[in-house]
Formats: C-alpha cells, structure tokens, sequence
C-alpha cells in the first residue's frame, strides 16, 4: 500500500518532462527577428535589424550590429540598461525606467508574433 | 451533507497550520521573484489524502484569503497571483482525483499535477491581468524545473506525515 512509486507516476514524470522540453525548445529556439522598435519620448520608431548603426539619442545611445541591439551609453544612475547587453530575439526588449525609454525587438509583419511559434 | 464535527475540528486545524506555512514562507529569502517552495501545499496535500477534495479545497482557499489577510496583501496582485494559483491547482486535483485510479498513481503524481497547475494558473492570471506581453513566458522552464523539483520534496514529506498518521490515527480513508 505504501509502496513509493506507482506506474503512473512515470506517466505523469514524462508527460512533466514533456511539457518542460517544449517550453525549454521554445525558450531556446527563438526566431530572431529584424525590427527594431524604439518607444522613446511619446513617439516610436523603427529601424531594420540588418546594418550597423549608431544612434544618439538625448540621453542615451544605441548600437545595432547585424541582427543585435543594445544600449551602448546611457546617463541614468544603475546603468541596468547598459548591462543588459545584446538582445536579438523576437519580442526581448531593454528598458531605461529613469529616461522612459523602451526597445523591443519584433518581425517584420505585424500580424505575427510569438504565439505562432 | 453535512461533515462530522470532529472532521471540522480537524480541518479547521489544518487550515491554521496551512496558514501558518504560508506566512512563514512569505518571509523567505527567494533568489527570483515568486519563486517559493509552496510548503503550505503539503497541508492541501494531507487534507486531501486524509479527507477528500471538498476539504482539500476548504484548506487551500482558507489559506490563501487568511494568510493575505495577515500579511496585509489581500486584494493585491500577490493575492490574485495566490488566489488563482490555488484555484487551478485544485482544479487539477479535482480532475485527477477522477480519473486517476490510486492504485497506479501514487501521491508524487497528484503533487506534480498539483505544482504544474499552481504554476499554469499563476501564468495565466499574470499573463491576462498583471504584465499583458507574451514575454512572461520565457520564465515558464524555470518555474516548471522548480516546481518538479519543490513537487517531489512535498510529497515526500507527506508520503511521511502519512505514514506516521496512520499508525496514530487508525483511519482507513487515507490512501483512498
């Protein structure tokens, strides 16, 4: 009666280990995506993934690097958005909460996003 | 129907030692957000096995509406993320209770189904009320990985309590 484990525990372990492997496959496989999307003092903007580019901005500055983006120099304080380093996947995003400043990454038509992968 | 005095008493009993859990864990150090060992689960756990899901469900919801009470968090995001964790988790262990058998899953299946649930539900509150972006997702596989991990030390320690209140309590209901 109090044996430890039963038949369906290995059932319910694979199926576990099932729904673990699809979430981590998703989390690893992200589709890169190739806008780059700048909410920045009540406007947005855009920019292609695909060049090397410097931005300046008032406060803060960007790079994009074939396919990546990050915050290159930034005057707030903690400096976490400079940490942060490159993002490159399709829905990351890096924000400046003391400049109100926002980037995320996204594809290139609109109608799809991550929940069709 | 109505329940036994004495199974009142019992789950009354259950239901301040979950809160007590809870509220012990609140003060816990965690290394990310949100993520807790859910030890008042083992009291769900117990009641389940020792009663059945109606007190099991009592327990959990006691727990959670009293502990926020205490900590002062009731009708706050933490209260919601709670409240509908405990929600889907017991309606997890009300569809296995029914179609699962036990004689072949034992009580580390129905703490996993348990902990999987807590968690899907916690996602889709936070997913639909608190942070609407589909990047919250990308926390899923560690909080799946802990909650295997916090599911199988639980159930441990009730398959334990268990086996102690058997002896003690002579009660033929447990292991149902």
């Amino acid at each position: 009666m109090f044996k430890v484990f039963k038949v369906g525990d290995f059932l319910i372990l694979a199926i576990f280990s099932v729904i673990l492997f699809i979430s981590l496959s998703i989390y690893l496989n992200l589709p890169s995506g190739d806008i780059l999307k700048i909410d920045y003092q009540n406007q947005t903007i855009k920019y292609s993934l695909n060049q090397n580019k410097k931005i300046d901005l008032e406060n803060l500055s960007i790079e994009i690097n074939m396919g990546k983006a990050r915050i290159r120099h930034s005057n707030c304080k903690n400096q976490y958005c400079v940490m942060q380093g490159w993002i490159s996947h399709i829905n990351q995003s890096i924000i400046c909460v003391p400049n109100l400043f926002k980037m995320t990454i996204s594809q290139n038509m609109d109608a799809h996003d991550s929940t069709n992968y | 129907m109505t329940a036994q005095t004495t199974d009142i008493h019992i789950i009354a009993k259950l239901s301040a030692i979950a809160i007590v859990l809870h509220t012990a864990e609140f003060f816990l150090p965690s290394p990310i957000f949100g993520l807790k060992p859910g030890i008042a689960n083992i009291v769900v756990l117990f009641t389940y096995y020792y009663f059945n899901v109606r007190s099991a469900a009592y327990v959990s919801l006691i727990r959670v509406f009293i502990s926020s009470l205490i900590l002062g968090t009731f009708l706050t995001p933490t209260f919601f993320l709670s409240f509908s964790g405990a929600i889907f988790s017991l309606g997890c262990l009300a569809i296995a209770s029914y179609c699962l058998k036990s004689k072949y899953f034992s009580i580390y299946s129905f703490s996993m189904i348990m902990s999987l649930g807590h968690i899907v539900g916690q996602f889709v509150c936070v997913r639909l009320f608190i942070i609407q972006d589909n990047g919250v997702f990308f926390l899923l596989p560690i909080f799946i990985i802990f909650a295997f991990i916090f599911a199988v030390i639980n159930a441990y320690i009730v398959d334990k309590i268990l086996r102690v209140a058997k002896s003690h309590i002579k009660n033929d209901k447990i292991y149902p």
